[in-house]
């Protein structure tokens, strides 16, 4: 069993990892107050070796896209105001 | 100012970046945690400019927001061009087969079958090319599968007729997609003067071949060996390509395929893994893990480029090919499965021997392993997409930036999606990416090429001619 | 100033009796006069020299200007003695000057803006477009046309609604089109052909406000490109490299290919030695073999992506024998020359040849072509 403080992985990081890890285990996910509880099938080193690895990239993907959340929603704005009109000039 | 992108780790603590409108960097895991951490304040000048120029970054509020509208142009742009509608036509006159290859139980029939049950009825040729002439714009493509669509060349030729008078003689090509173990000197002589190529499959040196395409009393590979000879001495070098499926007992050898290729005198090389559909996985010759394919793919470049660097001529492979102009090559939309919105009907209209019309070649491999459901998109005489639910529901979900998995995903402008394979392997079009065939082998395809391109220049260079030739 | 391949300029020394302006310029005696300007009758040797300067018609005696123009040309007096033939139907090239005024301040302007009113131009410049009536295309520059605003879509009206078979090319540095509703205004105006040559040097906006002298002007030109783009302008894309801007050509070319639409060309054009660029030559000019291998990269981007690419000003001898299909005789008749050495090289008919501005320090000389 693996125990992540709720303070350093948001649910969305430990569920992005997880839902990555399928295919080298199956795993259970747990949670008391402060603390998500991760129990994987295969408790192997490698399978522990994967999930710290997508642990720490979806950390870095969620500190690096807090830094754009708000430029994405402008984009998203953006997108479709130009595909409205790119359909009616067309 | 940081401009959003998504990222994939490569080897050595580099990471892949790439964002909406289309831009990639390889970068150092340490200059992605100052930006998490710090900003872009603190990056070295020339990493910061370098990544201004792809629009991962602005270095002012006029330019985020110069930044914000070319990021969503870019992204507006190829949106509608992945939403074009410019298919290949895909025409199978008959499912009958004179091969048994073991790989293959899906789209064929025993050649002593009914032609009646397997063989399109020539009176509807006519309304196939109307078909054909009211959907599509010239330069049509046309592509006869099987079966062997050899066993009917009557039908073939019926067809190019047809074509020839109703969408003009300049103005379309056929592929015919075939073992070549039927071709003779009348079809070759039939094809010289006309628009016509030859797509044929070659699975490596005659052993490894003949092991999977199976012709019963015959040899398969000394008759593909044969035709190839044939297409290239009487029509020329361009009039014929083979495509080889990566079946277990190629996975160790890929020197077999250099060596096939040379004595086939062929250039372009084009290596899949075995698909997904076709009851490959449940025969037992399909299965390998992407692992296994990826380290044969590996040596198999590494074998492509030792043989130029030895004075040999360059092979090209076609898989890596594409991949590569997907990210290298703005607008490069050529290849159905690497496309979003997928290339799904977009992409591929396909018109069986039964007159029933498919979205893709899978959906109707699919609709012969799934009787109870339909997956037609109606019939020749009565094309309508419309009617059938699941076609909606695949179009509607066929585009990756929402799909769980790919959201994140820095492979995603370049990817596609293949609903057909998500049905087929998880019973709905989306499907857990973790888990989908699809994901795994594009995916590593992307990072394997990527960070070989940046890691080592003389696999870049041949890889870069690839692209350019 | 070497001899250009046309003249343009005429010395006429009755001509300072001639109110300054755009005139029509006749060899013959109309029947009609013209609507749009004023006639000038044009007499050369064995026409009847005799000056009538009755009602609106002014006359003046020139051999020379009288054997250079065609009947209906439009020339421009500029009451000092001299008459410039602003539109010719022997040049290869026309172009109308519509302001002099601009809010950028290239540092290789050809044409240094000037701040004074001079609005009177844009309805002279549509005025001689009209009484032309050419059907080809007339080139329109500054300054920076668009800086007029809603009078430039007054002129774009008057211009297509009377000279409809004359196609435009407006020269603009785009910066107006990042109000999208100005581009769109511009675009539901298009009837007949017109492009609009919009400039940008590099993917950078410190690279590119440095080049044209003016901060914003990089994010104002780039959503200026996706707004006309997107409202369905066509857009010829214009890149002139300098020293200061070659890191910027590929990276610059791919910004093009992903993010802009409705681009019809992108023209690479060599420095032209002319305004404030042979000011600023020694820290602008670059020889294009430093960056011959940018230009082939440029070229196989684009030609991958179909888009058209076309390398402008250079004379063949100057780029490497892979890029000759791509360069294009481009320079304007009147401002072209070959030097000597050029005589007896084969491929001269093929060559876009030099500037005629480019004499003494700004002259890169021919060079062998192996």
């Amino acid at each position: 069993m693996r125990y992540l403080d709720k303070e350093r992985y948001s649910e969305w990081v430990v569920r992005q990892a997880l839902y990555w890890l399928t295919p080298t285990t199956r795993w259970r996910l747990d949670e008391t107050e402060n603390q998500w509880a991760v129990a994987l099938d295969d408790d192997s080193y490698s399978a522990q070796a994967e999930l710290d690895r997508l642990l720490n990239d979806f950390l870095l993907r969620e500190r690096i896209g807090r830094r754009t959340e708000t430029t994405r929603s402008a984009i998203a704005d953006a997108v479709i105001r130009s595909i409205q009109q790119r359909l009616s000039e067309s | 100012m940081m401009l959003p992108f998504n990222l994939e780790p490569l080897s050595d603590s580099r990471y892949f970046i790439s964002n909406l409108a289309g831009f990639h960097r390889v970068v150092a895991r340490e200059t992605l945690e100052l930006l998490a951490e710090q900003g872009d304040g603190v990056l070295d000048a020339g990493i910061k400019q370098d990544l201004a120029r792809g629009l991962f970054l602005a270095d002012s509020s006029a330019g985020e927001e110069a930044g914000v509208a070319a990021l969503a142009s870019g992204y507006a742009r190829r949106l509608t061009r992945d939403l074009a509608f410019r298919p290949t036509f895909m025409i199978v006159p008959t499912l009958r087969c004179d091969h048994t290859c073991r790989y293959c139980q899906v789209s064929r029939a025993a050649l002593g079958a009914a032609h009646s049950d397997y063989d399109l009825d020539a009176r509807r040729i006519p309304q196939v090319i109307d078909l054909i002439a009211r959907l599509g714009t010239a330069p049509y493509k046309l592509e006869i599968q099987g079966g062997e669509p050899l066993v009917r060349f009557d039908l073939v030729q019926a067809i190019y007729d047809e074509a020839e008078a109703r969408l003009g003689a300049t103005d379309f090509e056929v592929v015919i997609t075939t073992s070549l173990s039927l071709l003779d000197d009348t079809i070759l002589d039939w094809a010289r003067g006309r628009r016509v190529v030859f797509s044929t499959s070659v699975d490596g040196t005659e052993v490894v071949h003949n092991r999977n395409r199976i012709l019963p009393g015959d040899n398969a590979y000394q008759r593909v060996k044969r035709g190839i000879r044939a297409i290239q001495r009487q029509l020329g070098p361009d009039r014929v390509a083979a495509v080889t499926t990566v079946t277990k007992d190629l996975l160790a050898h890929p020197e077999a395929l250099i060596e096939a290729s040379q004595e086939l005198g062929l250039t372009e090389l084009f290596v899949r893994p075995v698909s997904p559909y076709g009851f490959a996985q449940k025969s037992g010759t399909g299965t390998y893990s992407f692992d296994d394919y990826m380290a044969f793919y590996d040596r198999l470049l590494s074998l492509i480029i030792a043989h130029e660097a030895a004075g040999g001529q360059l092979l090209s492979e076609y898989s890596g090919k594409i991949h590569l102009q997907r990210v290298f090559q703005p607008d490069f939309n050529g290849y159905a499965d690497l496309k979003s919105p997928s290339g799904f009907l977009l992409d591929c209209v396909l018109i069986n021997y039964d007159g029933k019309v498919f979205g893709s070649d899978e959906a109707r491999m699919l609709q012969r392993v799934n009787p109870e459901l339909d997956l037609s998109c109606g019939t020749v005489d009565h094309f309508d997409p419309a009617a059938n639910p699941v076609y909606h529901k695949i179009l509607k979900e066929s585009l990756n930036a929402v799909h769980p998995g790919c959201e994140q995903c820095a492979y995603q402008p370049f990817c596609g999606t293949d609903p057909c394979q998500g049905i087929s392997e998880q019973g709905e079009p989306v499907g857990d990416k973790s888990r989908s065939a699809f994901c795994q082998y594009h995916k590593r395809m992307f990072s394997y090429l990527i960070d070989r391109y940046y890691r080592d220049p003389e696999a870049r260079s041949v890889m870069e001619s690839w692209c350019h030739a | 100033m070497r001899e250009a391949i046309r003249q343009d300029v005429f010395a006429v020394p009755e001509a300072n009796l001639v109110p300054a302006g755009c005139w029509v310029l006749r060899k013959t005696l109309p029947t009609t006069p013209d609507t749009w300007l004023n006639t000038l009758l044009v007499t050369g040797n064995g026409t009847d020299a005799s000056s009538s300067n009755a009602g609106d018609i002014c006359t003046i005696h020139s051999p020379e200007l009288f054997d250079s123009i065609e009947d209906g040309d439009v020339g421009l007096v500029n009451g000092r003695g001299s008459v410039r033939v602003i539109l010719s139907r022997r040049a290869n090239h026309n172009t109308v000057l519509v302001t002099e005024r601009c809010d950028n301040r290239c540092l290789f302007c050809s044409q240094p803006p000037k701040d004074r009113n001079d609005d009177e131009l844009l309805m002279q410049a549509a005025a001689a477009i009209i009484s032309f009536a050419g059907n080809d295309v007339i080139g329109v520059s500054g300054g920076e046309p668009l800086l007029y605003g809603d009078a430039f879509l007054r002129f774009l009206e008057i211009v297509q609604t009377h000279a409809p078979e004359t196609g435009l090319h407006v020269l603009s540095n785009g910066r107006a089109f990042a109000d999208r509703y100005f581009a769109r205004a511009v675009a539901e105006r298009l009837e007949s052909p017109v492009v609009f040559g919009i400039p940008l040097y590099a993917a950078l906006a410190e690279v590119h406000d440095t080049l044209v002298g003016a901060a914003g002007a990089h994010a104002d030109t780039v959503r200026g490109l996706i707004n006309a783009g997107n409202a369905g302008i066509p857009i010829e894309l214009r890149i002139i490299p300098t020293q200061k801007n070659l890191q910027e050509l590929v990276p610059l070319l791919e910004l093009a290919l992903r993010c802009f639409s409705g681009l019809q060309q992108v023209s690479v054009m060599n420095l032209e030695p002319t305004g404030w660029a042979r000011a600023n030559w020694g820290q602008l000019y670059c020889d294009p073999s430093l960056y011959a291998d940018q230009l082939t990269s440029m070229v196989r981007q684009a030609e991958a992506a179909g888009l058209p690419i076309a390398l402008f000003n250079y004379p063949l001898c100057h780029l490497p024998d892979t890029l000759h299909p791509w360069a294009v005789q481009s320079i304007s008749d009147w401002k072209n020359y070959y030097p000597d050495t050029c005589s007896g090289c084969t491929m001269r008919p093929e060559c876009g040849g030099f500037f005629s501005s480019s004499q003494g320090q700004f002259h890169q000389s021919p060079r062998i072509i192996s």
